[in-house]
């Protein structure tokens, strides 16, 4: 038989709450704490004896007391010659799309293009750091296995014939900035109730690329294109898929105008979300301009 | 001598001043010496290019779909959006203004786009560049000197605007790799090759690395725009991107299950 002690004790310790974190204590001296109060060095500020701690005087970064620093000793050399004029296409790798397309973020019954990749939110790009789009690398071009239309801004031979291998199509198509922006993120461009921009054509520099039909351009001739799917696939070495009788030829067939951004839409409409309507221009000059290229 | 040696000194000053890059000179300033201070930011100018280094050329062959016709117009004095990428090539009016001050060189390479300017802009600019000059001298501007000045500018009142201003003498000569390293170049590579042995002359067009202090340094001198990645394809040094067999920066690559 407990005592009446004991009685006591146990029933204060079963009416207590239960040990939680908000109800314990380290034991005392456990932790250092430092000591806050600086009464009594009050007179350098905590700056020290002299010198230039003291006085503020520091030498500025890359001073070598007098010796010609580093900075200046160097010779000039234009590693970042135009670097604020140079396209950046920030990349993405075959893998890497491979598993978007297994874990059901990319949908393989339409088209891929750059506002899909966006939009599964595991990329993203700047067009303020002339960023103008994808580069698809070929890391991973040997486990791809994917069968799809894509389009990028930038690729390689390897990976176009990686694509291609599976039964897929790809274009380069490229995209001029305020384009890109809409593409980026269409729900934001489509709320500011601007018209559709129509695409620009790419620079100078670009044009050989996009005109080529080594690498699928969008400006290249589409016989020419087929010519060369051919030649890829006798210079990697597998027999080329026939697209003739495939169910889903119409998809992987689908392009866009030079001048088109969004797949349906064209350059000139408004989409007006609120009200869940199109609106499209009638105006003779509004119609030439939106459907010519300068 | 002694009066060639102070001669020798006094152009070396003068030609820091001008360049804009004086560091660590224990004299006091002078009035004069800030004319490279305080006014990288050339007064805004309108941008009018000529519409002929635009496409100017007919298609050949067209992507499947609805082909449409281009057409070729020259548009003389079109105004573009200024994010619309220029070639340099197209306007060599740059040249003489860029030669005419240092802080116009500054401002040019400091901005994102490269700025075109008009002939008459050149004028316009040159007299508000001398008149900036003559307001440098004023003693009622004494404050914001000092407060520029070269001489004593401790490492705690580095503003982010003092970086730009003079980053460029560091991105003129280094380049800097994601991983936190920079590369330069050595000097001697194109003087006295004669004299140098085959495997001299080959040392020397090397790049080399900074080491880790000057690494450090380096990274303190420029702002955090430089030290982002930058995605150029086709760029010769894409292989240095990424290190390889480091223990310190291991090249991981992102796991899929």
């Amino acid at each position: 038989m407990a005592s009446k002690v004991t009685e006591r004790a146990l029933n204060l310790i079963k009416s207590m709450p239960r040990v939680a974190l908000n109800n314990i204590k380290p034991l005392p001296h456990t932790s250092f704490t430092k000591k806050t109060d600086r009464r009594g060095n009050r007179k350098k500020k905590g700056r020290g004896d002299k010198g230039q701690g003291a006085r503020g005087t520091w030498d500025p970064l890359g001073y070598e007391g007098g010796q010609n620093p580093l900075i200046d000793t160097s010779p000039r050399e234009r590693y970042y010659a135009q670097y604020a004029v140079r396209r950046q296409y920030p990349p993405v790798s075959l893998l890497e799309l491979q598993r978007l397309v297994d874990l059901n973020r990319l949908d393989t019954s339409k088209p891929i293009d750059i506002t899909s990749i966006c939009n599964t939110g595991l990329f993203n790009f700047d067009v303020s750091k002339n960023h103008f789009g994808v580069n698809l690398t070929d890391e991973g071009c040997d486990q791809f296995a994917a069968k799809i239309n894509l389009e990028v801004q930038w690729t390689s031979e390897l990976v176009i014939a990686a694509i291609e291998k599976n039964g897929g199509t790809i274009t380069t198509r490229y995209y001029d900035p305020p384009c890109l922006a809409a593409l980026y993120d269409p729900l934001a461009f489509f709320k500011k109730g601007q018209p559709i921009p129509k695409c620009k054509l790419p620079p100078q520099d670009a044009l050989a690329y996009y005109s080529d039909p080594n690498f699928r351009g969008y400006l290249a001739d589409p016989e020419q294109i087929l010519e060369a799917r051919e030649k890829l696939a006798q210079k990697y070495g597998y027999k080329l898929p026939d697209l003739t009788g495939d169910p889903v030829k119409e998809m992987l067939l689908m392009r866009k105008d030079p001048l088109q951004i969004f797949y349906g839409l064209e350059p000139g409409w408004i989409v007006n979300l609120k009200d869940k309507c199109v609106l499209k221009p009638k105006d003779e000059d509004y119609l030439k301009y939106y459907n010519t290229s300068y | 001598m002694s009066s060639n040696k102070a001669y020798r000194s006094a152009t070396k000053r003068r030609k820091q001043r001008e360049r804009g890059c004086i560091i660590g000179t224990r004299r006091k300033p002078t009035t004069q010496c800030y004319t490279g201070q305080g006014l990288a930011y050339s007064p805004p100018v309108t941008v009018t290019v000529t519409g002929s280094h635009l496409v100017d050329h007919s298609m050949g062959g067209r992507g499947v779909g609805n082909l449409r016709h281009l057409i070729c117009s020259s548009m003389p004095h079109r105004s573009l959006p200024t994010f619309y990428p220029l070639s340099p090539h197209s306007c060599p009016q740059v040249l003489p203004f860029t030669q005419l001050c240092t802080q116009a060189r500054n401002a040019v390479r400091s901005s994102n786009v490269s700025e075109v300017l008009h002939r008459k802009d050149v004028h316009q600019l040159s007299r508000s560049f001398s008149a900036l000059k003559m307001k440098a001298c004023d003693p009622q501007n004494n404050d914001r000197l000092s407060k520029c000045s070269f001489h004593t500018s401790p490492m705690s009142l580095t503003t982010p605007e003092l970086k730009e201003w003079r980053e460029h003498r560091v991105i003129d000569r280094f380049y800097r790799l994601p991983w936190g390293a920079w590369i330069r170049t050595q000097g001697g590579r194109k003087k006295g090759l004669y004299k140098k042995v085959p495997r001299h002359r080959w040392q020397l067009q090397q790049h080399i690395f900074c080491n880790y202090h000057q690494n450090k340094l380096l990274d303190k001198l420029v702002t955090s725009k430089w030290k982002e990645p930058k995605y150029f394809v086709d760029s010769p040094y894409e292989p240095y991107h990424q290190r390889t067999n480091s223990y310190w920066q291991p090249n991981r690559k992102k796991f899929y299950p």
